[in-house]
């Protein structure tokens, strides 16, 4: 049984309809890819995963439960994680206050418990704790976004373009890091990236989604590899 | 020479206008609405310790807490009622704006009444009352208790908002709420909750200020309204986001307000003391022509390089 399961998903913001009956899963240890061109409706599904859209129809099945009709903080409970491409974190809160404000919903002791695990995953986010937000570099920022989502420990976490206006160092240090998410974490991945090549290069699967329907979902080799759609729709040649 | 009782004014007429300005911040920060009736919290005040020094004859300064209280739930009567509503069906600044006003008006006249049957009933008069004040001898220098009050209240706030914003887990929800409630919310904070809390607070400390008001100025139902504007000057003075800017903000204008027409009233302009009002708006004009954002919207490292004469243009 897949860890994630969308059934016929029609959603949009408002009267705006984006998505059209799309279906996709996500297995348990996986990361899935999803790609498309600009405006495919990409982040409109990690979106709707969360709750954050008007869902027209279609069911969404987490584990098992159908959380089609729960709140975002409702479905964060369930292990759940969803990180925005902006505003991920509280810019004008120290490190340590954004980690604080991530463990809300621990006590005192497994908050902490937490911090300190977080910490040793990702030791960059330890040099920073008493910084604010705003003075970090967009890679530092990412990473305590990162550290943010992972604090719940949740079996399924969302990022939307994560890698985004970073310089290409710091980019691939990000994506390593989302690969330990599923390896060393043992989390499952959802991952939206502007870079096809790049992302398809460490992705298990892959969902290609144009104009707001779905046109391929498989290996991500197999569409990395398919030198049609990966040329027309991803300018991978 | 500007003597220490002119001092001492402007000092109790800034701890007034710090208490007032840090609720108006509380709600601006929270549902971004440039709360009208925000006086109005304080006239409640007012008219509780009125009320209570004529049926009880409690001292005023016993309906500090009472008034907190008191002034704290009517502000959140009206944000569960009508702010809270408007915000969550997408109200812009000017519709929440214009409600302000609406129960800013609604408040007053209900005052209005209430002030009248209070009058009629015990026989007495309801407007332009005076609370008597105690003085202290402090080494000479006659000091009304109001003073020590006031300050020791705008002092403990300080400190105690200090803490709770950023020793305590619900402070640091607050800030974070207020700066990103979306985010707030993913992250199980219960961002509504944080809200009304802020509203009651923003209330409490209303009540509080309308509590001393009337040591220093006569009672009436629109007092806490004609004050308003300047408690607006001094939020936006000290930068409209941030609540230790707002207090900057209230004694920068407290001062400059009461030092000032002293100044002005005295030989060679002898101004009237009617001018008064218009120092702290010409104050603020003058700081805003500055610092666009306000004193805590200044980048003070940018202006110590251009002072330096490093920047462009110079």
């Amino acid at each position: 049984m897949p860890l994630l399961h969308g059934q016929r998903i029609n959603s949009g913001y408002g009267k705006l309809h984006i998505l059209f009956d799309i279906d996709f899963s996500v297995k348990r240890d996986e990361i899935l890819v999803i790609v498309g061109p600009n405006g495919s409706g990409k982040s409109t599904l990690l979106k709707t995963v969360f709750g954050l859209t008007t869902l027209y129809d279609g069911r969404i099945l987490f584990d098992g439960e159908d959380i089609t009709r729960l709140k975002p903080h409702e479905r964060a409970k369930r292990g759940l994680a969803y990180l925005p491409q902006v505003s991920n974190t509280f810019e004008t809160l120290t490190v340590r206050e954004n980690l604080m404000m991530a463990a809300y919903t621990l006590d005192e002791d497994e908050a902490e418990a937490k911090v300190r695990e977080v910490l040793d995953f990702l030791p960059r986010v330890r040099e920073k704790l008493d910084q604010r937000v705003y003075n970090l570099s967009g890679g530092e920022r990412q990473m305590v976004a990162m550290a943010m989502a992972i604090m719940r420990e949740p079996k399924l976490i969302m990022l939307d373009e994560p890698t985004a206006a970073l310089a290409p160092k710091i980019a691939s240090e990000v994506l390593k890091k989302i690969v330990e998410l599923k390896e060393v974490l043992g989390m499952s991945v959802v991952l939206v990236e502007q870079n096809a090549k790049r992302a398809l290069e460490i992705g298990d699967r892959a969902l290609l989604l144009v104009a707001g329907q779905k046109v391929f979902e498989g290996g991500a080799d197999e569409l990395l590899n398919s030198p049609d759609l990966a040329s027309m729709y991803l300018g991978i040649s | 020479m500007v003597p220490p009782e002119v001092l001492i004014d402007a000092l109790i007429f800034s701890n007034l206008l710090s208490l007032l300005s840090i609720g108006l911040t509380l709600t601006y920060l929270t549902l971004k609405v440039p709360n009208f009736a925000h006086g109005d919290f304080a006239t409640v005040g007012i008219y509780l310790a009125y009320t209570a020094l004529r049926l009880l004859s409690l001292h005023p300064l016993f309906m500090l807490p009472p008034a907190f209280v008191f002034s704290g739930l009517v502000a959140l009567f009206f944000y569960y009622v009508v702010f809270k509503p408007l915000s969550d069906r997408g109200a812009n600044i000017v519709s929440l704006m214009v409600a302000s006003i609406a129960v800013e008006i609604i408040m007053r006249h209900a005052i209005y009444a209430y002030s009248d049957a209070f009058g009629l009933m015990l026989k007495t008069f309801s407007r332009g009352f005076i609370f008597k004040d105690v003085y202290l001898d402090l080494g000479g220098l006659r000091v009304p208790s109001v003073a020590l009050v006031s300050t020791a209240l705008s002092l403990a706030l300080v400190v105690s908002l200090y803490l709770l914003l950023t020793r305590t887990k619900f402070g640091v929800a607050m800030r974070a709420s207020i700066e990103n409630p979306d985010l707030a919310r993913t992250m199980g904070i219960d961002v509504e909750r944080v809200y009304a809390v802020s509203w009651f607070m923003a209330g409490g400390l209303a009540g509080m200020a309308g509590v001393l008001l009337p040591f220093r100025m006569p009672g009436t139902p629109d007092l806490g309204w004609e004050l308003l504007l300047r408690v607006f000057a001094a939020t936006v003075l000290g930068g409209l986001e941030n609540i230790y800017g707002a207090i900057l903000g209230s004694y920068i204008l407290g001062f400059a307000e009461v030092v000032g027409i002293f100044l002005l009233s005295g030989p060679p302009l002898r101004l009237s003391t009617a001018y008064r009002p218009s120092i702290a708006f010409i104050t603020l004009i003058v700081v805003l022509l500055v610092a666009p954002k306000g004193i805590t919207g200044i980048d003070w490292r940018q202006l110590a390089r251009r002072l330096r004469g490093e920047g462009r243009g110079l």
